[in-house]
């Protein structure tokens, strides 16, 4: 058997179906790309029509983030500190007078939902009760720490990511995992 | 020539690994994107999965004893291992199912008079069985007639050769099965260690009361106190986690860790659908909601089984292995959506641990699904024996405790003479066992009678004293 031959035909072979392949994937990515920014699109039209203005770009891209452990320090005298973990700012409750200090990250990412996603559901915890005049001024996406207590008790405990929105009506925040 | 020959065969070989691992990567990028969130190269390769080996249900429905009566009032116990007997007492009732036979129910006084007053043998389980679905599961033809019967024990009396009773003591209902063809001898006890070495009485005879729980008259132990640690103290974190990785499978990535103050470490999966907390002195308590189909008795009972496997599993660890039986079990709801609440019990050389806090191991099984999983369990540092020794016999410790079980029985509301105490309370021994007792304050099981009364509560005595020790409601 010619191995040298052999070798060369398996190159080529493969040469091709990983081409094929690199550029399916990326028309699909591109094509999601698409989807999400008409998605976002036909959200914020939907939005508007709901009588809620958006003057904040709804970021049009698919995610996979961990869960973030963190603990919890408190006796702050003055207001604690913002932490990020890995750029992505780490966020409490009100009523939690508590430092969010990251600790690690879960060993797995999970899909996000999208910007777009997060509003419609935003939208759809409103119910009929639209608040009226709502304007979203930003959107981004946050680590985000809702405890169970605020007595003090809990040491550590997880954030998950969520999508923010800030509003002139104040915050409103959506978990971001994908259900 | 050659050199340059060899250099282009390499690169070749080179980019073909290159090209091969290129391939496999676009396969995973192209298969993760469409559409299956939960891929994981780990779910389709075969290492890295846990397999647990789950008991079957078989090895952990055995009878608590087997009591042979010579028809004089005395019996022998088997309190140890009950498997030979259990599969004696199948196999005939295989045979009878087989052959024409009636059901007649019986009066308890009837059937309690051919065990006792006649050469005798039965079986007991301290908690009832479906009876078509313990045929079912041992491959016994069904018998017509039994489709709702619970059985707590099965009986073979020489007054009735003819006969095998099914006994369910908790809803005082008896029936005897009656062959057309067939003739039975109650079952030999077979000489073994396990075998208690003392002769029992009933305390209606020992006590002159109206209960038929056998009581030993004169009983050696070799039963001496033991070191313990409770299973979370011996590695806390990872036994934590193995735990928590069990119950919550995939999604355990996802789940939400939360620690207090007081060293409770808690698991939840979304909002609370399923949650695990981990208390500071070893115990477990798993919730979650359930939908879906009971599986019947064996079935439910079999997926408590694959899920402790899963979560903690069975394996008793330390110097001697602990094993557990099945020692309650309780139809919850009705229909499909209903299921059981099993409790296990510990065992260490055939006697029970007994813990005033409950069982080590209780689960509810619902719509075929563990809803409820509550672990406390022990591993024996060192277990130890003495040389046989007289033991405090039972009757005279209930008579001396008899006050004491009263007012915890009566919470403490009524007052009694002595005499009526004595009688309230022997007319409510269930059993009377010799076991240990878990004291929790200092991580040793102590040998004790554990004293069962029909209101569900147990009082435990120091074996060879004969002193209170605790009790539990």
């Amino acid at each position: 058997m010619d191995w040298s031959k052999a070798k060369t035909i398996l190159i080529i072979a493969l040469l091709i179906s990983n081409l094929f392949m690199g550029s399916l994937y990326l028309s699909r990515l591109s094509d999601r790309e698409d989807e999400l920014e008409a998605a976002a699109q036909n959200v914020v039209r939907y939005a508007q029509a709901q009588g809620i203005k958006v003057d904040a770009e709804l970021p049009a891209e698919e995610r996979r983030m961990p869960v973030l452990f963190v603990y919890l320090k408190y006796g702050q005298t003055t207001e604690a500190p913002m932490h990020e973990y890995k750029g992505v700012p780490v966020e409490a409750a009100e009523g939690l007078n508590a430092e969010i200090i990251p600790e690690s990250e879960g060993d797995t990412k999970g899909r996000l939902i999208s910007a777009s996603d997060a509003l419609l559901k935003l939208l759809d915890s409103f119910g009929n009760d639209v608040p009226q005049g709502l304007e979203i001024s930003e959107v981004s996406l946050i680590y985000w720490l809702n405890p169970l207590v605020t007595d003090g008790s809990t040491l550590e405990d997880t954030a998950v990511p969520a999508w923010k929105f800030v509003t002139n009506m104040g915050d409103y925040r959506v978990e971001a995992f994908v259900d | 020539m050659n050199g340059r020959r060899r250099i282009l065969e390499n690169f070749k070989s080179m980019i073909l690994v290159v090209l091969f691992i290129t391939t496999i990567l676009f396969l995973y990028l192209l298969w993760s994107d469409s559409g299956t969130s939960s891929f994981k190269l780990s779910g389709i390769l075969p290492f890295g999965n846990n397999e647990f080996a789950a008991p079957d249900c078989g090895s952990v429905i055995l009878p608590d004893y087997l009591a042979c009566g010579e028809g004089d009032g005395s019996f022998t116990l088997n309190i140890g291992d009950t498997a030979p007997e259990l599969a004696r007492t199948v196999e005939l009732l295989k045979t009878f199912a087989a052959s024409p036979l009636s059901v007649y129910s019986v009066s308890g006084n009837q059937c309690k008079e051919a065990l006792t007053r006649y050469k005798a043998s039965f079986l007991s389980w301290s908690y009832s069985l479906p009876f078509t679905d313990f045929c079912e599961y041992y491959g016994i033809e069904s018998i017509g007639g039994m489709e709702s019967v619970r059985m707590t024990g099965i009986g073979l009396s020489s007054a009735a050769d003819d006969s095998i009773f099914i006994i369910d003591e908790k809803n005082d209902v008896y029936y005897r099965l009656i062959s057309d063809e067939l003739r039975l001898s109650p079952l030999e006890p077979v000489p073994k260690e396990s075998f208690s070495n003392g002769i029992y009485y009933t305390a209606e005879e020992v006590l002159g009361c109206s209960s038929l729980a056998l009581l030993p008259i004169i009983e050696f132990s070799k039963q001496a106190p033991c070191r313990y640690e409770s299973e979370a103290a011996s590695g806390s974190e990872p036994v934590r986690m193995a735990m928590a990785e069990g119950a919550f499978g995939d999604t355990f990535d996802f789940v939400r860790r939360i620690t207090d103050s007081f060293g409770t470490a808690t698991y939840m999966y979304g909002y609370g659908q399923k949650t695990l907390t981990a208390t500071p002195d070893g115990s477990y308590e798993y919730k979650a909601e359930t939908s879906g189909e009971s599986a019947g008795f064996f079935g439910d009972l079999q997926t408590a089984l694959n899920f402790v496997a899963a979560c903690g599993g069975w394996e008793g660890e330390g110097v001697e292995g602990i094993s557990y039986r099945l020692a309650e079990a309780r139809s919850i709801g009705g229909g499909k959506s209903g299921g059981y609440a099993f409790s296990f019990a510990a065992y260490v050389r055939g006697r029970r641990i007994y813990s005033e806090s409950g069982y080590p191991i209780e689960l509810r099984v619902s719509a075929g699904s563990v809803e409820y999983y509550a672990r406390n369990v022990i591993e024996l540092r060192a277990f130890a024996e003495k040389d046989p020794a007289p033991v405090s016999e039972a009757a005279n410790v209930i008579a001396s405790n008899a006050g004491h079980i009263y007012k915890v029985m009566n919470d403490d509301a009524l007052s009694a003479t002595t005499d009526e105490a004595f009688s309230f309370v022997a007319d409510a021994i269930v059993s009377a066992r010799m076991g240990y007792y878990r004291y929790e304050r200092d991580d040793s099981l102590v040998p004790c009678w554990a004293v069962e009364m029909s209101d569900g509560s147990t009082f435990f005595f120091d074996l060879y004293e004969g002193l209170p020790l605790g009790f539990s409601k």
